[in-house]
């Protein structure tokens, strides 16, 4: 038994005749495979009916001469494993790691009926600033002092602890606390139905206590805020060392021009005073169908006052115009109107069209337009530059699925990262400033925009305000989430049918944030589209 | 006498008296001509009647020749017979009886025998054309027409059952009498009167029963018909038949009377092809006994004009290796030969023949062992432009889906690995994908799964490079060399998947698995038990050296999870081969089992490949059904079930399916037996299945009687639940065989899903998913679309599993949409969500290019290792959430390998180089006992080969300039030749 030939079959190739000596230990034999095929005999398997070749006897191995062998190996690298940190995967995790990896927001049980305090919580808690002041607060101790006494005081230093619950765990969150001593600070809101069962209340209510609670005993003190000086406003407490949370961001102001109409406006000088709003309302009259011009109507009304040259009483107009917009705005469907008949506060479920993006520009005094405009000038490149390198990315074949019809509706983040695209945004330089912010230098909390994007919405289903169920829609990153208990995600398109006009959830409360610039658009050329201005040009051949 | 009959007639008339009437207003409107001949035939009969028995002969000629040449039309009997009706009886029983013995005595049987087509209806005249053609002049079958013909055929044939039936009885007394002598001799015993007793009384009955019959004798005119006569009888009709167009019925007669010779004798070269479809397709509905011998007339009818394809096909329904390999050594043209090996190639049947014999014994091997399948797949992929990989999104389109959870960035171990099986069915034999085999990220795929996850991540390798065992094991060679077990386990795994269905000669999934059979990892081990299964499916003989390896594990004690995967590989591996080692070891272990062992899910799949190794063996089953009777419950009910199932699947025998189903409605008389309160435990006992009843020893009643009576309820209940998942799956693969038989499985699983109880309904949407295997037809994906919304979560689980099933490798858009809903739907269930995404994957297997029936050639063959791999998965899915879908036991789906075969169809030339020809594919049409050459298929399109064939469709040739080698169904590689008729 010494030498014959075999065939040797490796990958797609046949070496025919191949010596082998089986005589000599297998390695010679592997040596001559190696020549051919260059696979190294430590990797190379070879297999002769049904059994592989060890490497130092022919034992077992019956070789018959003109046989073919299969040879298995390659002399490829070995693949290793990845250098990143191993994957945690959803299994692993509990609960509140999960929260935080889904980034889901947490939710608020329901303690009976609280939906409407929930709800307004969660609008609220999507008030970034809110939440850092509070957390501040409650670092400060301020919470905690104030956590013996009664009242309003102890409910904000309740919100922020229930806020820093929040935070930390990914559970949903019971809120006993702050329930209990939003009960004791508002006793309206401890009403109970036959039964014992907390009854349902108005959201819009609980968020206007809520809001005020926060203006009285929310200071902003001087040590986090620079020194500003006060504006036009009228605070009724605290004085410039002592502004309110509310009065900064929540809280806005307008004027109003009183004209006698019966006296027409030469007769009688108009009267101007200075009014503060932290809501908007939008009435809701046969001919609203958006929210925009409900909130135009509402800018002009009429009211009956004594008219003192008349020596009577007499319609007067109210004509208002903004000169301040604050950061965040409240704008309420007056959905509910009290029947006598029933002695209910039915509902209007008419259907009122509103807009992820608000522009209230339109309603401001003149003065204010023209601070705004520096700002909206940077507003419309940007919006220039998105609209450019959203059509790219829908033009372009085969692209990411970023222009898909949903995430349209993200106003902010989309395409900024879409660098590779031709008439593509440079990249923000690291060292260059941070873009303006969407206040105006001298008034933190303002808008200097006067455009808003939406960042959260209440909504309530059923026909009447202590009936029904509330809910809060509140912007993620780019998605909203619906933060009540079920936490559940959805989108624009869904945020868009709250509009109203049936039983399903109408909106009651929205609150716009600011829109914010991602850059400094004003060192930027507007851009040009290439392929746009070629279609115009062919337009006019 | 004469008296009597009219008497009788008259009190007929009264009793019909309304409708006498009518007839006479009928016959008012009689015309002339009809008139003048009912007067004629009266006239003859009554001359007949008269004594002159001179006028007989020349009245009797003169009605035969009346009747002879009237002409029939297909909608009214001849006016003669009509006419001639009402004196039938006279004529038969009077006339016919008073001629004297001669010639014309037989001219008025002839008449008689005749006219008694008439008079069928009455009991006592029902063979009289038969009884008085045999005292007639005997002269040609077919003078009297084709009518006459028939009932002398469907005479014949009761005739000869009420013959078989007469013997029988015969036999068994008997044999009564030879029991009594015997008892007689050896004495009196007290016992012995008991017995004595009983059979007097049958006795008795018997004899009862008998006498009928022989009055029956003479009342036919004192004849009694012979065996002899009727098959001269026979030898007369059927070439009538043959010559007639009405092969259908010759055949009939012959199955019938069991003379399949004399069906050869008669065959000609114009109908032999209408005969043998006939025949083949009658297959499913014969008694067990005749199936294989009609068969088997085909086969040799086909042989004798030359007709090596289809004689091959029922060669290998016969499942005879010595037919198919005489065949194969005996087919003179060497190019048919390789058409053979083609399809010897896809039934995966191993032939013993000699490869120095022929020229081309290399080519042959490679076609036999599918050596290009690989090669021509990936043709078929180019042709039609789908080598491009995809990605699981890709088929999962996640943005059509009706909610969307922002999962985002955070990996879930489950949906990676639901991604890392769709990635690896949708490019199933592609050789590329995406995921895994991208130059630049080839762990990190693997990486971003867990543990078991990750061995079944690697394992898809062998999906995709399937086939492909040159260019496919370098690829998964390299893994091998990782220290990760769980990674080196799924190069294993994926080393025995590619080799699936592929011969090799240095058998490199034995070389490189064998080694890890015994190893003490779970996972290495796990993976070559699995493996070995896989690659070496349905290879019976050819995976002898696979099996010697299993085998000893099988009855290796402490190990259960070993033994039961070694069973079931070595179940599939010798799939219907009745291996003796295997089936005596798995008994052994069955037998040997620690009773803690017996009611894990994992018995389940041991008792399976008991099971497997009798798949469509049927009564060649019995010995291992008898073993079963010493394993204990609650395993032997369920051994048993599968055993029986797979002996006789494929075959919708009715009997097997009835005994199912009453399997399966025991729970329910259960119950209504425990409304009795205080049933004896006695009771209990008579109320065990019917199955398992035998062999119970008796000492478990005894001790404490109550106690034991509820234990043993406890456990009965278990035991028929445990059984009654598989008598369900056992309904579906005995009825999968044909069509009809899958229509009543489609009704019957509908009641159970409506009625039946939890266990049984969780496994009829798996039942449904084997019986529509890739076959998604709308009635069954509504069901079962409305079962996966079910509030039961495993009837939901299976329900969603098997539309994977049912619409695997079809790319059905309808049950795209379904799925995407259903993903939507199940969102939050991770598990449910698992099983969409399988589902979702199977549906687009191979992007649509492949299919899961073990069905082929026409649907008359089931490949045995493709059945075999699809019960293992199913079987496994009757508990999805301990075994099928349970993390580290998803690798079970890879069973499912031997099933995935292309469903295309390729043309070749002599030479075996691909062909591009025009097809028609079109939706096949049933064409079985239909005169003439009707279209084959309907609604046809016409391509260019190759082709893919959904399930239901046929292809034809459009182009006369080529013809096939052999008149195999044209599907998969088909060799052409030029057609030496064709004029350009």
């Amino acid at each position: 038994m010494s030498s014959l030939t075999v065939h040797v079959k490796w990958q797609k190739q046949k070496f025919s005749d191949v010596p082998v000596d089986t005589s000599q230990p297998p390695e010679l034999f592997k040596a001559t495979l190696y020549s051919l095929s260059g696979v190294p005999p430590d990797r190379q398997k070879v297999m002769v009916k049904g059994a592989v070749l060890p490497d130092d006897s022919w034992s077992g191995i019956a070789l018959k001469p003109g046989a073919t062998v299969m040879l298995l190996g390659s002399a490829e690298a070995l693949p290793e494993a990845p250098a990143t940190p191993p994957v945690k995967f959803v299994e692993d995790m509990d609960e509140s790691e999960l929260a935080k990896a889904m980034d889901l927001p947490p939710g608020l049980n329901n303690l009976g009926n609280t939906c409407y305090m929930n709800a307004t919580l969660q609008c609220l808690r999507s008030v970034p600033e809110l939440r850092s002041i509070l957390s501040k607060n409650r670092l400060a101790g301020l919470g905690g002092a104030a956590a013996s006494g009664g009242g309003p005081e102890v409910l904000v230093s309740a919100m922020s602890n229930l806020f820093a619950a929040l935070d930390k765990s990914g559970n949903a969150v019971s809120p006993h606390v702050f329930l209990h001593l939003m009960h004791a600070a508002f006793p309206q809101f401890a009403t109970k139905a036959e039964g014992g069962v907390f009854q349902q209340q108005d959201a819009n209510e609980c968020w206007v206590e809520l809001v005020r609670c926060l203006q009285s005993r929310l200071p902003i003190s001087s040590l986090t805020r620079p020194q500003l000086p006060n504006l036009a406003k009228t605070t009724e407490a605290g004085g410039p060392t002592d502004v309110s949370f509310t009065d900064r961001y929540l809280t806005g102001s307008m004027t109003c021009r009183l004209t006698c109409q019966e006296c027409g406006p030469e007769a009688e000088p108009e009267v101007n005073l200075v009014e503060t709003f932290s809501q908007l309302s939008c009435f809701i009259d046969k001919d609203v169908k958006y929210l925009h011009t409900g909130l135009t109507n509402a800018m002009k009304s009429s009211l009956t006052k004594r008219c003192d040259r008349l020596g009577r009483d007499a319609v007067y107009s109210k004509q208002s115009k903004i000169t301040r917009l604050p950061a965040y705005l409240t704008v309420q469907f007056v959905r509910f109107y009290y029947k006598e008949k029933e002695q209910v506060n039915a509902k209007v479920l008419k259907d009122v069209k509103f807009s992820l993006t608000l522009d209230i520009y339109q309603l401001c005094s003149e003065e204010l337009q023209a601070r705004l405009k520096p700002v909206r000038e940077q507003l419309r490149r940007m919006d220039e530059w998105l609209a450019l390198q959203s059509g790219a990315a829908k033009r372009r074949p085969g692209g990411p699925a970023v222009a898909q019809g949903a995430e349209q509706a993200t106003t902010a983040d989309t395409g900024t990262n879409n660098a590779s695209w031709p008439p593509s945004l440079p990249p923000v330089d690291p060292g260059a400033p941070p873009p303006p912010a969407y206040y105006f230098g001298d008034d933190p909390g303002s808008n200097a925009s006067g455009q808003y994007m939406l960042q959260a919405v209440l909504t309530h289903q059923g026909r009447s305000s202590s009936s029904g169920h509330y809910l809060a829609w509140v912007r993620k990153a780019d998605q909203p989430a619906n933060a009540n208990p079920e936490e559940d995600v959805c989108h624009w398109a869904d945020i868009l049918r709250l509009s109203g006009g049936g039983d399903w959830h109408c909106a009651y409360l929205l609150l716009y944030g600011p829109r914010q610039l991602d850059r400094d658009y004003s060192s930027l050329p507007p851009p040009t589209d290439a392929s746009a201005s070629q279609g115009g040009a062919a337009g006019t051949n | 006498m004469s008296e009597k009959v009219e008497k009788t007639e008259k009190q007929e008339n009264a009793k019909a008296n309304g409708k006498a009437n009518e007839k006479e207003a009928k016959e008012a409107e009689l015309s002339e001509e009809d008139a003048q001949l009912k007067d004629e035939l009266n006239m003859l009969v009554e001359r007949l009647q008269e004594s002159d028995s001179n006028l007989y002969k020349p009245a009797l000629e003169s009605l035969r020749n009346l009747i002879r040449s009237s002409t029939t039309s297909m909608i009214s009997a001849p006016k003669p017979l009509k006419f001639l009706r009402p004196h039938y009886e006279s004529l038969r029983n009077e006339v016919y009886v008073k001629i004297p013995d001669g010639p014309t005595k037989r001219l008025c049987a002839d008449i008689v025998s005749v006219l008694a087509m008439t008079a069928v209806d009455k009991p006592e005249f029902r063979t009289d054309s038969l009884r008085y053609r045999f005292l007639g002049s005997g002269e040609d079958v077919g003078a009297w027409g084709h009518e006459y013909v028939r009932h002398l055929t469907g005479q014949c044939v009761l005739e000869w059952e009420a013959m078989a039936e007469a013997e029988q009885q015969q036999m068994l007394r008997q044999r009564r009498l030879e029991r009594r002598q015997q008892r007689q001799q050896s004495g009196a015993d007290s016992k012995k009167d008991n017995d004595d007793n009983d059979e007097d009384n049958d006795e008795s009955g018997d004899e009862d029963g008998e006498e009928p019959m022989e009055e029956d004798g003479p009342a036919a005119g004192g004849v009694r018909i012979t065996r002899d006569q009727l098959l001269s009888l026979c030898e007369l009709i059927i070439p009538y038949h043959m010559s007639h167009n009405a092969e259908s019925e010759a055949i009939d007669l012959c199955v019938e009377t069991g003379q399949l010779a004399m069906l050869e004798k008669h065959t000609g070269q114009a109908n032999y092809q209408r005969v043998c479809l006939y025949l083949t397709s009658c297959v499913p509905y014969l008694p067990d006994e005749d199936w294989t011998a009609v068969l088997d007339t085909a086969r040799r009818i086909y042989l004798k004009f030359g007709d090596q394809g289809n004689a091959m096909r029922c060669a290998l329904k016969l499942n005879s290796p010595e037919l198919v390999s005489k065949q194969f050594a005996e087919t003179p043209d060497p190019t048919v030969r390789k058409q053979l090996a083609c399809l010897l190639g896809r039934q995966q049947f191993a032939v013993d023949w000699d490869e120095d014999a022929y020229d081309d014994a290399e080519l042959l091997s490679e076609l036999m062992a599918n050596a290009r399948l690989n090669e021509h797949f990936h043709a078929l992929g180019r042709e039609l432009d789908i080598m491009e990989p995809k990605l699981p999104e890709d088929i999962y389109k996640s943005h059509l889906e009706p909610t969307r959870m922002s999962t985002g960035t955070v990996d879930s171990a489950r949906q990676n690995l639901a991604s890392s099986y769709v990635n690896g069915l949708v490019n199933c034999g592609f050789g590329r994908d995406k995921l895994l085999m991208e130059d630049d990220n080839k762990m990190k795929w693997i990486y971003r799964n867990k543990d078991a996850g990750m061995m079944s991540s690697v394992a898809t390798l062998g999906w995709l490079l399937l086939w492909d065992v040159d260019g496919g094991l370098v690829q998964i060679d390299k893994y091998l060399y990782l220290q990760d077990d769980n990674i080196k386990a799924g190069a294993l795994l994926a080393c025995g998947v590619v080799n699936s269905g592929v011969r090799n000669e240095c058998e490199p999934a034995l070389a490189l698995l064998a080694d890890y059979v015994e190893n003490k990892t779970s996972c290495l081990n796990k993976a070559a038990l699995i493996g070995l299964g896989v690659a070496y499916a349905g290879r019976g003989s050819g995976g002898e050296s696979a099996i010697a390896k299993l085998q000893p594990l099988i009855t290796e004690q402490g190990k259960p999870e070993q033994a039961a995967l070694a069973a079931l590989s070595c179940g599939v591996i010798a799939a219907g081969t009745l291996h003796s080692d295997v089936t005596s070891s798995i008994l052994q272990s069955l037998l040997e089992a620690p009773p803690g062992d017996r009611v894990k899910p994992l018995a389940r799949l041991h008792a399976l490949g008991l099971a497997l190794c009798c798949l469509g063996r049927q009564e060649a089953a019995e010995p291992v059904l008898a073993g079963l009777a010493a394993v204990e419950e609650p395993v032997r009910s369920l051994a048993r079930v599968l055993c029986e199932a797979c002996a006789y699947a494929c075959t919708g025998n009715v009997l097997k399916v009835q005994s199912m189903l009453h399997l399966l409605s025991e729970k329910a008389q259960e119950e209504i037996g425990a409304g009795d309160a205080g049933s004896s435990s006695g009771g209990g006992g008579s109320r065990s299945t019917s199955t398992a009843s035998s062999g119970r020893p008796l000492e478990n009643n005894s001790g404490s009687p109550s106690a034991a009576a509820a234990d043993k309820k406890s456990s009965e209940e278990a035991t028929t639940a445990y059984a009654q998942g598989a008598a369900v799956l056992g309904v579906a693969l005995v009825a999968m065989g044909e069509d009809v038989g899958k229509d009543m499985a489609f009704r019957i699983f509908g009641n159970l899903l409506r009625f039946g109880e939890a266990n049984i309904k969780r496994a009829v949407p798996l039942a449904l998913g084997l019986v529509y295997t890739s076959n998604p037809e709308l009635k069954v994906l509504d069901l079962l679309s409305k079962f996966s919304h079910d509030s039961d979560l495993e009837v939901a689980l299976s329900s969603i599993l098997a539309m994977g099933l049912c619409g695997a490798g079809t790319n059905n858009a309808r049950l795209a949409a379904m799925l995407r809903q259903l993903a939507g739907y199940h969102a939050k269930d991770p598990l449910a969500l698992f099983a969409v995404r399988l589902a979702q994957g199977l549906t687009h297997l191979g992007k649509g290019t492949l299919t899961l029936t073990p069905s082929h050639s026409d649907k008359f063959l089931n490949n045995p290792g493709a059945l075999a791999g699809l019960l293992a998965v199913l079987v496994a899915g009757l508990d999805m959430r301990r075994l099928l879908l349970a993390s580290g036991w998803d690798c079970l789906l890879f069973y499912l390998t031997p099933a995935i075969q292309p469903r295309l169809l390729m043309t070749f030339d002599a030479d075996l180089q691909p062909m591009q020809v025009p097809v028609r594919v079109g939706q096949a049409v049933d064409t079985v006992g239909q005169a003439g050459r009707p279209k084959t298929i309907t609604g046809f399109q016409t391509h260019t080969t190759p082709v893919l064939l959904a399930y239901g469709e046929r292809a034809e040739l459009a182009t006369e300039e080529y013809e096939p080698v052999s008149s195999l169904p044209l599907e998969g590689f088909v060799i052409l030749r030029k057609n030496p008729n064709y004029q350009a």
